[in-house]
């Protein structure tokens, strides 16, 4: 009996202690998970605001794509001592996964794809319940969407292909190739639904979202590099002669759009923002993890301490300027016999203290040129307001300009009406005037006032109008594939002799660059860039 | 079984007294046998004979080793005991005059092995087990257990982490999954998840490693790995006793033997000359980074044990202080330790408990690899420069002067100083209850905490060029990890005839949780230069975060050991586990093994004299991993993204998705059979075990190589899709003797092993990454390089450097070499070198064999004792080389080194040049290098002072010194063959990694 007894007490014990199966249903404490989410408007506007947050990441404009689109044209180049770095500058590829020469590049544009995608698929999902919840998810919905055209835009012009991506996505997912074409496509669809819902202006605090006129601007911008002119000029109309007109126009002094202290201003048409709130470089100093799972990430931009004057605590040596371009400025001086303003503006060049006596540089600590004969990029390289640069700039990046819209929208006209010249003309003199420049016909260098004679010499003379007013700002890339100024010999002379990197390019592969080799081993239904 | 009923004797005493009594009185006086007891040396005095099932009958020998002893006609055998040597039980059937040998008990068939949850003989083990004892372990400068137990055992690879307080990679039988290497620990039977740092070596009793499914089985999930069951001393009956031991070490790392300023001078100017640039404007100091960096170690142990018992008690107290100052300036590790074990019995009833409380801290300034630190530095750079006031003062890379990104050690170690520590208490309460002579129950409840905290002070000013110039700040963190083990397990024990049945079940519950709260702050107050190192300090930016983190763990297990006549053994295993890391269809894991050994040496047809004991033995059965995540099968979103809005531009959170989640994960299986034998022979003095195991493990988890464009970012999310196969053979042999006064052993261990990537999943048949590819159809991180092919030393050379179609073969920048240019093979003939296309299989990073070997002997007073290591035919890639021979960047460089130039043609090292890789790609052969390695891990010279004969209060006190680490046979040019590497991936590939440290060790202990 008493055995008896201890048995039963055991075997109560036994059960006792495994009865509880409910103990292995933990729940993750830390976040809230997918399918918990995206239930309110509020969290849908919490996954646009990190849709936008992807605009500050590396890869896209926190840092490496300033290394394709402003040092691989003619404006630039790169030196660097990290030699593979500088020979994605000049058309040297050997590794195809170099992360800040593509891999990043790609994977941080889709990485906002896939968050505008979230917010794109759950936003068509929310119940709302009144009419004022709707037109919110509606205008939420719509900056996704531009977002998502601007990046297949940006691939599209730095890849040509890419893949179809337009779900939330999954671990196994595999997509299909789509080409410049399709990826054009999308991105055309996601605009004109975009221009429908949103905003022409946005409240105080709300400045630095999407509009209607980026949208329109960026609708504008494909339907060019498609030299689909009257698409083209169609979509900037609203801009530069129809509603939109109210809200734009060119600042005053040229400097005030690579200010902090002057952003969002009219003349900007999108700008991605950027702020030294957190002054935290843990994602910038490793050069292979990124990571968008840490708190008080930096959302400042790292240009300026990689393109500026190289010096010690100053720029890293990895980015200059080519000096056809002083030249060019230096060819034609202003109605008051001065320089153009904008070289000063833009470069560091070693003539800069003796034409310009009294400057400093780097908020006074730079007062005379040891630096030989290189040209550095001055414009964003915060040295207005910064004695030394560093990772966090919180100069927003001004990604369309209204003076980029009028001298696309001259180019549409040229392009449209060869005979209206003139017409033409009138946007460029705007925003020559603004630097009290001549108009074109009234230059004082004859090839300059020959331009308006005819929409071939226009043109080509657009060509130097926009590298003069819009350097580094990212668009020369973009033009020089438009204009195919490499598709003849001559281009490719004239390109080769602005810049020796050019004697590498070779048209039937280097308008595009390599694919990350990873992911076309990955994915059966991509094929590399053909020549690679 | 005859040791397992007097167990079981000692627990009933009463009722055995009464027993005893009456046979006592009924059968009084009947039979008398004589004999002698003997050892390998002679008659041995002291023996103690009794009858077995009675005690009270019983004598002892004499000094000749002779007995005589009366015994009831009912007795069937009789008991040899004596204190240091085996117990022996001959039967008597009838004999009147026995004669007994009795072997030392250290012969290792006899030893009780614990196995989880019991425990066994060793030779009725039908699994692989290794056994590594204290004494064994003794001689080692030791800062964890896992640094002592390199080695010691067959199949098991502990390579040294090297840096102070890192713990050593331990790899059971190979590579096992993609994830994780690490075994999993049961410190007296509390399921623990490393931390063996925090563990005072000093007080391992034995540890045993379970090496295949069948011995493992019993811990299912967590053991794919393999098991390392550590067992802490404890008292043992008579009077107190104090153990007190203190070592001193004195430690040196290796060092490189980097040029001097004139000698940088002359080969940094020729690597700008010959790529066509000025030289660089020096500065003409003369630092020898090295001496700046490292210094001489110095370790302190201290401990003192004090234990002792009583037939129904017994304790063990313990306390450690371990100090290690390191060899690389302002490191520094200490530890203290206390732990007590005690054990009681009334009746029924035992109850014991293990308590250990350790407060570990460390002091690590800087960050980085000192070596990599010390060397990119160049010495004309002084410690200190004027000239970067700006930036606090300390010397560094200079654009013009002398440009390198290095990062000047002495200024990190002045400007970040880094301090961790934890106070981990780990512990043990249980109750064993007999409920019957068959029957026991046991309740064992477990608890461990660790204490964690992390504390980083970032002083103001830069120790490289461009660095950001961040405000100072202050990290601080405060973790804290807490284990709840609960387990009820019943072990039933009964003989049956020649039938003996062994079993045991339970139930155990873990819980684990950890939470970690951390704050920030900028602009750290200070005054006259010296900062407050408190978060109050603070004056500007404010951050904080935490998080917690759970898991649960629920499991049924069972045991069952059938052994028939001591000939036929049986084992049979399992162990249900049911874990929240899974989701609610996929977390019940079932892990079954059986196994089989027959002992032919039992065998009445077996009689082969010099054989004294022969088993084979075989198993099978399956094992799993779950080292994941506690939460990975769960897609969550991430709050952390922001970005900046409005004309204040105020930063808003957002939250979406950033890294992916698969729902369907499940456990990793390991299956693996093993088939062993083990031998003794030639009395017992040789004694062998042979191993031979297939183990293939199936679902691997592994971060899935999914696409770029899902927009995962954070790590791929996991699958369960690849397998790998590991195939091995382990070879174990000792031999002891004893030559008149001069006793000695040696022991060998021998390690075959095969490792294999069955499948990676997805249908993909490779992973690059890196120097390395993991390819299926061969082992995990095979060495995938660009052949190097010499220089070129010849016009005609260079001329004949064509594709097969004539076509000029170009560097990847797009040009031709030059003389004293490196060579390499245009792999698939396309006239570019690239990475991309012209890397091909080079070489593997698994050793053909891994090899241990101890040796002691002991001659009167003196002993001596050799720990050996070595792993032969594995290939390394050597990281120090390839990046000290970068010349593309600057570094210094390395004294010796006979670069080609037009006036120095003899020779097979290329042309210098300065930014420009082509001679110095970091993917090439030439830096990879045969490491074959023996190593003499450990020497030592002791005597021993018996000094009972001078005084009473003194039992014995012995001196000893070691070596460490003093020797080693390598063609390896590294610091160290001998190195870690964490990513599996990349196993062969030495970074520049930690040396382990050259000590020698005074040590001297003192037994009251």
């Amino acid at each position: 009996m008493k055995k008896a007894i201890k048995y039963i007490f055991v075997v109560s014990l036994i059960f006792l202690a495994s009865c509880n199966q409910d103990l292995l249903d933990l729940t993750n404490p830390n976040v809230p998970t997918t399918a918990t989410f995206w239930k309110t408007t509020s969290d849908l506007q919490s996954g646009l605001t990190a849709t936008y947050s992807q605009f500050t990441r590396p890869g896209n404009w926190g840092r490496w794509i300033y290394f394709r689109y402003d040092l691989t044209s003619d404006e630039g180049y790169s030196k660097s001592g990290w030699v593979e770095l500088a020979d994605w500058t000049r058309f040297n590829y050997s590794n195809y996964n170099f992360i800040q020469g593509n891999s990043l590049v790609y994977k941080d544009h889709y990485k906002q794809i896939f968050e505008a995608n979230q917010v794109i698929y759950y936003g068509s999902l929310i119940k709302v319940s009144s009419a004022t919840d709707s037109a919110t998810v509606k205008k939420i919905v719509a900056q996704a969407k531009f977002i998502r055209a601007f990046d297949y835009f940006n691939l599209n012009i730095m890849f040509g292909r890419g893949e179809l991506v337009i779900n939330p996505s999954k671990p196994g997912d595999v997509y299909p190739m789509i080409n410049s074409n399709q990826m054009d496509s999308i991105a055309i669809k996601d605009l004109n639904d975009a221009i429908v819902d949103l905003p022409a202006t946005w409240s105080a605090a709300d400045k630095g979202r999407i509009t209607k006129g980026a949208a329109y601007a960026l609708l504008g911008k494909i339907y060019m590099q498609r030299h689909e002119w009257q698409n083209a000029k169609n979509s900037f109309y609203w801009l530069v002669e129809g509603d939109g007109m109210a809200y734009y126009g060119l600042m005053t002094n040229y400097t005030d759009n690579f200010l902090p202290s002057t952003e969002n201003n009219k003349e900007s048409v999108f700008e991605i923002q950027f702020s030294n709130a957190n002054p935290t470089p843990t994602d910038m100093n490793n050069n292979t993890i990124y990571d968008d799972n840490i708190p008080n990430m930096n959302v400042g931009s790292s240009r300026s301490k990689f393109m500026g004057l190289q010096d010690n605590n100053l720029a890293w040596p990895d980015a200059n300027v080519r000096p056809w371009l002083v030249t060019e400025y230096k060819k034609e001086k202003t109605v008051s016999n001065t320089n153009d303003s904008r070289l000063l503006a833009n470069i560091f060049y070693p003539a800069m203290f003796t034409d310009n006596p009294g400057i400093t540089c780097y908020n006074g600590t730079v007062t005379r040129w040891h630096y030989g004969t290189l040209c550095y990029f001055r414009k964003y390289s915060d040295d207005a307001f910064k004695a030394i640069p560093d990772y966090y700039s919180p100069t927003n990046y001004r990604v369309i300009r209204f003076a980029d819209i009028l001298l696309c929208y001259a180019e549409c006209i040229a392009n449209l009406n060869p005979s209206d010249v003139s017409t033409a003309a009138t946007y460029v003199d705007k925003v020559r005037a603004r630097v009290k420049l001549s108009t074109l016909a009234n230059s004082t260098i004859p090839e300059i006032a020959a331009s308006v004679t005819s929409s071939d010499l226009f043109l080509k003379r657009l060509q130097t109008e926009r590298t003069l007013e819009l350097c580094f700002e990212s668009v020369r890339w973009i033009d020089l594939k438009r204009w195919g100024l490499w598709n003849t010999p001559g281009g490719l002379a004239e390109l080769i002799a602005r810049d020796p990197d050019f004697a590498n390019f070779d048209v039937t592969k280097h308008t595009v660059m390599p694919l990350p080799q990873l992911e076309v081993d990955n994915n059966q239904n991509l094929k590399q860039n053909s020549g690679y | 079984m005859i040791n397992f009923k007097s167990i079981k004797q000692k627990k009933r005493i009463t009722l055995l007294l009464i027993a005893s009594f009456s046979v006592v009185l009924t059968t009084w006086s009947q039979n008398k046998i004589t004999g002698t007891v003997k050892d390998f040396s002679g008659e041995l005095p002291g023996v103690s004979v009794s009858v077995e099932g009675n005690q009270l009958i019983g004598t002892i020998t004499d000094i000749k080793g002779e007995f005589s002893i009366s015994v009831p006609e009912t007795a069937k055998k009789l008991v040899f005991k004596f204190i240091g040597k085996e117990t022996k039980v001959i039967p008597i059937n009838g004999q009147k005059e026995i004669f007994v040998q009795l072997d030392d008990q250290s012969v290792n068939l006899n030893e009780v092995v614990a196995i989880g949850y019991g425990t066994i003989k060793k030779k009725d083990l039908t699994g692989a087990v290794s056994v590594i004892s204290s004494n064994d372990m003794k001689n080692v400068r030791a800062m964890s257990v896992a640094d002592a137990m390199q080695g010691l055992a067959s199949g098991v690879s502990i390579r040294n982490g090297g840096a102070l307080g890192s713990e050593p990679i331990i790899e059971i039988r190979g590579i096992g999954n993609f994830t994780n290497s690490a075994p999993l620990y049961v410190i007296d039977g509390l399921v623990s998840t490393g931390g063996l740092r925090d563990l005072n070596a000093n007080d391992v009793e034995s540890v045993q490693v379970l090496k295949d499914a069948s011995a493992a089985a019993i811990y299912g999930n967590r053991a794919a790995n393999g098991v390392i069951i550590i067992t802490t001393k404890r008292g043992k009956k008579g009077d107190m006793k104090v153990d007190f031991s203190v070592k001193f070490s004195v430690d040196q790392s290796p060092r490189m033997n980097l040029m001097d300023t004139t000698q940088f001078f002359k080969y940094n100017n020729m690597a700008y000359t010959n790529a066509g640039l000025p030289i660089q404007n020096h500065y003409t100091n003369n630092t020898d980074w090295q001496n700046q960096t490292f210094q001489t170690g110095f370790t302190k142990d201290y401990n003192i044990g004090i234990s002792g018992g009583t037939d129904k008690s017994n304790y063990f107290v313990s306390m450690n202080y371990f100090d290690n100052v390191g060899t690389t300036k302002g490191n520094e590790i200490t530890r203290y330790s206390l732990r007590v074990n005690t054990e009681a019995k009334r009746g029924i009833f035992t109850v014991g408990e293990n308590l250990a409380i350790t407060d570990n801290r460390v002091i690590a300034p800087g960050s980085g690899n000192p070596y990599t630190n010390s060397f990119r530095m160049t010495p004309d750079i002084a410690v200190k420069d004027s000239l970067n006031s700006a930036t606090g003062g300390w010397g560094y890379g200079n654009l013009s002067r002398a440009s390198t990104f290095g990062s000047n050690p002495v200024a990190m170690q002045n400007l970040l100083i880094n301090t961790s520590g934890n106070t981990r208490i780990r512990g043990n309460v249980y109750i064993n209850v007999q409920l019957a002579s068959f029957l026991s129950y046991k309740m064992n409840a477990g608890y461990e905490t660790s204490i964690d905290d992390t504390h980083s002070l970032r002083k103001w000013g830069s120790w490289t060029l461009n660095q950001p110039q961040d405000p100072s700040s202050l990290f601080d963190g405060r973790g804290r990890y807490q284990s709840k083990l609960f387990e009820n397990t019943l072990n039933f024990n009964k003989t049956f005839g020649k039938h003996n049945v062994d079993a045991v079940f339970g139930i155990s519950y873990q819980n684990e949780n950890y939470n970690w709260t951390w704050g920030n702050v900028q602009n750290v107050l200070q005054l006259n230069g010296s900062y407050f190192d408190v978060l109050d300090a603070g004056q500007s930016n404010p951050t904080t975060g935490g998080y917690k983190d759970e898991s649960n763990l629920i499991s049924y297990l069972g045991r069952v050991n059938y052994n028939f006549d001591n000939r036929y053994l049986f084992s049979g295993t399992f162990r249900n586990d049911n874990t929240s890391k899974f989701s609610k269809e996929q977390r019940n894991g079932f892990f079954p093994s059986i196994s089989a050994g027959w002992r032919v040496s039992n065998e009445k047809f077996f009689k082969v004299d010099w054989i004294n004991d022969l088993k084979i033995r075989a198993n099978y059965g399956s094992l799993g991993n779950a080292a994941i995540g506690n939460y990975a099968y769960v897609p969550t979103l991430s709050h952390f993204p922001m970005y900046t809005f409005g004309t204040s531009q105020t930063v808003v959170n957002g939250m979406t998705a950033v890294q992916l989640a698969n729902a369907d994960l499940h456990w990793e299986t390991k299956t693996q059979q093993n088939i062993g034998m083990d031998v003794a022979i030639l009395k017992n003095r040789l004694q062998l075990s042979v191993e031979y195991f297939i183990s293939t493990t199936k679902d691997v988890l592994v971060p899935a190589p999914i696409l770029l464009a899902t927009g995962n970012d954070g790590g791929n999310p996991l699958v369960n899709a690849a397998s790998l196969e590991n195939r091995g053979v382990e070879l174990t042999a000792t031999w002891k003797d004893k030559v008149g006064d001069f006793k000695y052993s040696i022991g060998a261990n021998i390690t075959h092993l095969d490792n294999k990537v069955l499948s990676l999943g997805y249908g993909k048949q490779e992973v690059l990454t890196g120097l390395a590819k993991t390819q299926v159809g061969l082992p995990i991180g095979m060495f995938y390089l660009i052949k190097t092919d010499g220089i070129f030393h010849t016009q005609q050379e260079i001329d004949n450097y064509v594709t097969s179609n004539g076509v000029p073969i170009v560097y990847s920048n797009g040009q031709r070499p030059q003389l004293g240019d490196a060579k390499y093979v245009d792999l698939n003939d396309d006239g570019i070198i690239s990475s991309a296309n012209d890397r091909q299989l080079a070489g593997s990073p698994w050793p053909t064999f891994e090899v241990g070997l101890n040796f002691n002997a002991q001659y009167e007073n003196l002993d001596l004792s050799v720990i050996g290591l070595g792993a032969f035919g594995q290939n390394v890639y050597n990281g120090l080389n390839a990046s000290l021979n970068y010349f593309a960047d600057n570094s210094n460089y390395l004294v010796g080194i006979n670069p080609w130039t037009p006036d120095n043609t003899n020779t097979n090292f290329p042309r210098l040049l300065y930014g420009d890789s082509r001679n110095s790609f970091g993917d090439q052969t030439r830096w990879l290098e045969d490491c074959s390695y023996f190593k003499i891990k450990a020497i030592t010279l002791g005597y021993t002072f018996k000094l009972a004969t001078l005084t009473k209060y003194i039992d014995n006190l012995r001196v000893a010194v070691t070596g460490q680490n003093l020797i080693t046979f390598t063609k390896y040019t590294g610091l160290d063959p001998e190195f870690a590497n964490g990513n599996i991936y990349e196993r062969g590939v030495d970074p520049t990694s930690y040396p382990s440290p050259k000590s020698f060790m005074l040590s001297l202990n003192v037994t009251f």
